[in-house]
């Protein structure tokens, strides 16, 4: 389940329009990498490819030694979209069922498995109910676990929490560091968040804009367990935002005054 | 509401009646009272069984061609270039056509009329298909292939499902147009069902038993949607419907 993870020279253009810049990077078994970068970056085409979904112009992604899209059985990589991409006219159990039978998971192991998961989100006793009947909360607890219940390699997620509400994202970042705990998977994470990356990564990756390119790296110097509210966590992500922003061109001084007039118009 | 219109068009109906000779347009009650014959006569439930059964049958044959060909053109860019035309000029080609033609392969015998009513029906439940396919959610899709489910799987669950709307439109439509396409056929093909037996009162100019005749093979249809197409609608949409609660 924690394999290690290495994408070397990846470069990706849709027709003449170059998404990808060259992207290098590795991880390290069992590490949670946050990827960072303004949106339209090309950070989904690059969680595409590293997902084998799309064959990149140049370079390639190695997972444990074995290259994705030889010869042979291909490394299997779990993904969290940012919607929960639910079958929603199957229930909740066979959600999960269906993604076990695409699985290398033997059989006589599903029902434990599907039990052992939907108690690990929450779920168990939603096991017959249809996707469409629960939250949005829910929902996406159920895609994590459909994500981790294949036993993956590694695990995609993009940008998972950032249709929720804040208060149930909270929540559930803390549940996936939980599961992480019980279950060590090597994570590729993309947001757009900053306090996000820096409250879940052992590393962020900062992107430019597109064609991306890796332009920082971050280790996050914070023990885990981190807190959400703390004030290193808090002081870490106003340094990182302003030297970020000023790189991807943004405007970053303090605010203008509202209906944008001269500062010294109205005195 | 389908009471009352029933009621006034009944009562229409009988004041045109009132007004035009009996030959040519018998008033309800006359109509009812051959219709009450008919049903205590076992040869009519003969001819009903034998047309069901070939509407059924080539409706069957249609959905399952329909949605084979739909979900290809669909999914193939060289299947809906090749097909598109096609489907089109099947749309147009009159019913009676294809009845002559099902007449000239197979003589009198009973393939000429499945043939027939599976090439009438199987254009409209192509189209249906096709453009169910064509609004296929892209993200199901890829999650799909991320979890690697195999074709099998993605046709039982993820495409089929989501096809439901319309193979339903389908089935109305289509069964709705297998029964004339059947009526068509029989008249010219055969010497029993519900076609012939419309065509034999005709030809003797015998307005009660057309009428009456078109009541029983409305009243089938209706039949057909209503407890048939609408229940197995809401049984497979289920999951949709508690939702709304």
């Amino acid at each position: 389940m924690t394999a290690s993870l290495k994408v070397a020279g990846v470069r990706h253009a849709f027709r003449d329009l170059p998404v990808l810049d060259v992207v290098d990077f590795e991880a390290a078994p069992g590490e949670f990498v946050c990827l960072i970068g303004p949106s339209g970056c090309g950070k989904t085409t690059l969680l595409h490819v590293m997902a084998g979904l799309v064959q990149p112009t140049g370079g390639h992604v190695v997972v444990d030694g074995r290259g994705l899209g030889g010869q042979g059985e291909n490394p299997r990589p779990g993904y969290v979209f940012q919607e929960p991409r639910l079958l929603n006219w199957r229930c909740v159990r066979e959600n999960l069922r269906i993604a076990l039978e695409a699985s290398r998971v033997p059989v006589p192991e599903w029902n434990a498995a599907i039990e052992s998961s939907l108690a690990r989100v929450g779920l168990l006793e939603f096991q017959h109910a249809w996707p469409l009947t629960l939250s949005g909360g829910m929902r996406q607890r159920l895609s994590l676990a459909r994500a981790l219940i294949v036993r993956p390699d590694y695990l995609l997620m993009d940008e998972p929490f950032s249709a929720l509400d804040e208060m149930t994202a909270r929540v559930l970042r803390r549940e996936l560091l939980e599961l992480l705990k019980e279950t060590p998977t090597t994570v590729l994470f993309i947001t757009h968040s900053i306090s996000e990356a820096i409250f879940l990564a052992d590393r962020i990756l900062f992107l430019t804009r597109r064609p991306a390119r890796i332009f920082k790296e971050l280790r996050v110097p914070l023990p885990k367990p981190r807190d959400y509210g703390s004030a290193d966590l808090y002081a870490l992500e106003g340094q990182v935002v302003r030297e970020v922003l000023a790189k991807w061109g943004y405007y970053n001084g303090p605010p203008p005054r509202a209906g944008g007039r001269d500062p010294g118009g109205g005195s | 509401m389908g009471t009352a219109s029933v009621a006034v068009l009944l009562a229409v109906w009988a004041a045109a009646a009132a007004l035009f000779p009996k030959d040519y347009l018998p008033s309800p009650a006359a109509v009812a009272a051959t219709l009450a014959e008919n049903l205590a006569d076992p040869d009519s439930y003969r001819h009903i069984v034998v047309s069901v059964r070939r509407t059924f049958g080539g409706f069957g044959l249609a959905l399952l061609g329909g949605t084979v060909l739909g979900i290809l053109m669909g999914t193939s860019r060289r299947v809906e270039y090749l097909c598109d035309l096609w489907v089109t000029v099947g749309l147009a080609v009159p019913s009676l056509c294809w009845a002559f033609v099902g007449l000239m392969f197979f003589g009198l015998a009973e393939t000429g009329v499945y043939f027939a009513v599976l090439w009438i029906v199987l254009p409209f439940v192509t189209v249906n298909v096709w453009q169910g396919v064509r609004t296929l959610d892209a993200g199901l899709t890829q999650m799909s292939r991320v979890f690697r489910f195999s074709r099998g799987a993605v046709v039982r669950h993820v495409v089929l499902p989501q096809l439901v709307p319309y193979l339903f439109g389908a089935a109305r439509y289509g069964l709705a147009l297998a029964w004339k396409a059947t009526a068509v056929a029989e008249l010219v093909s055969q010497q029993d069902g519900v076609g012939y037996v419309f065509g034999k009162w005709f030809g003797l100019f015998h307005m009660p038993q057309v009428l009456a005749w078109t009541v029983t093979f409305v009243t089938l249809m209706l039949g057909a949607e209503v407890f048939l197409v609408r229940t197995l609608e809401a049984g497979v949409t289920r999951w949709r419907r508690e939702v709304r609660l």
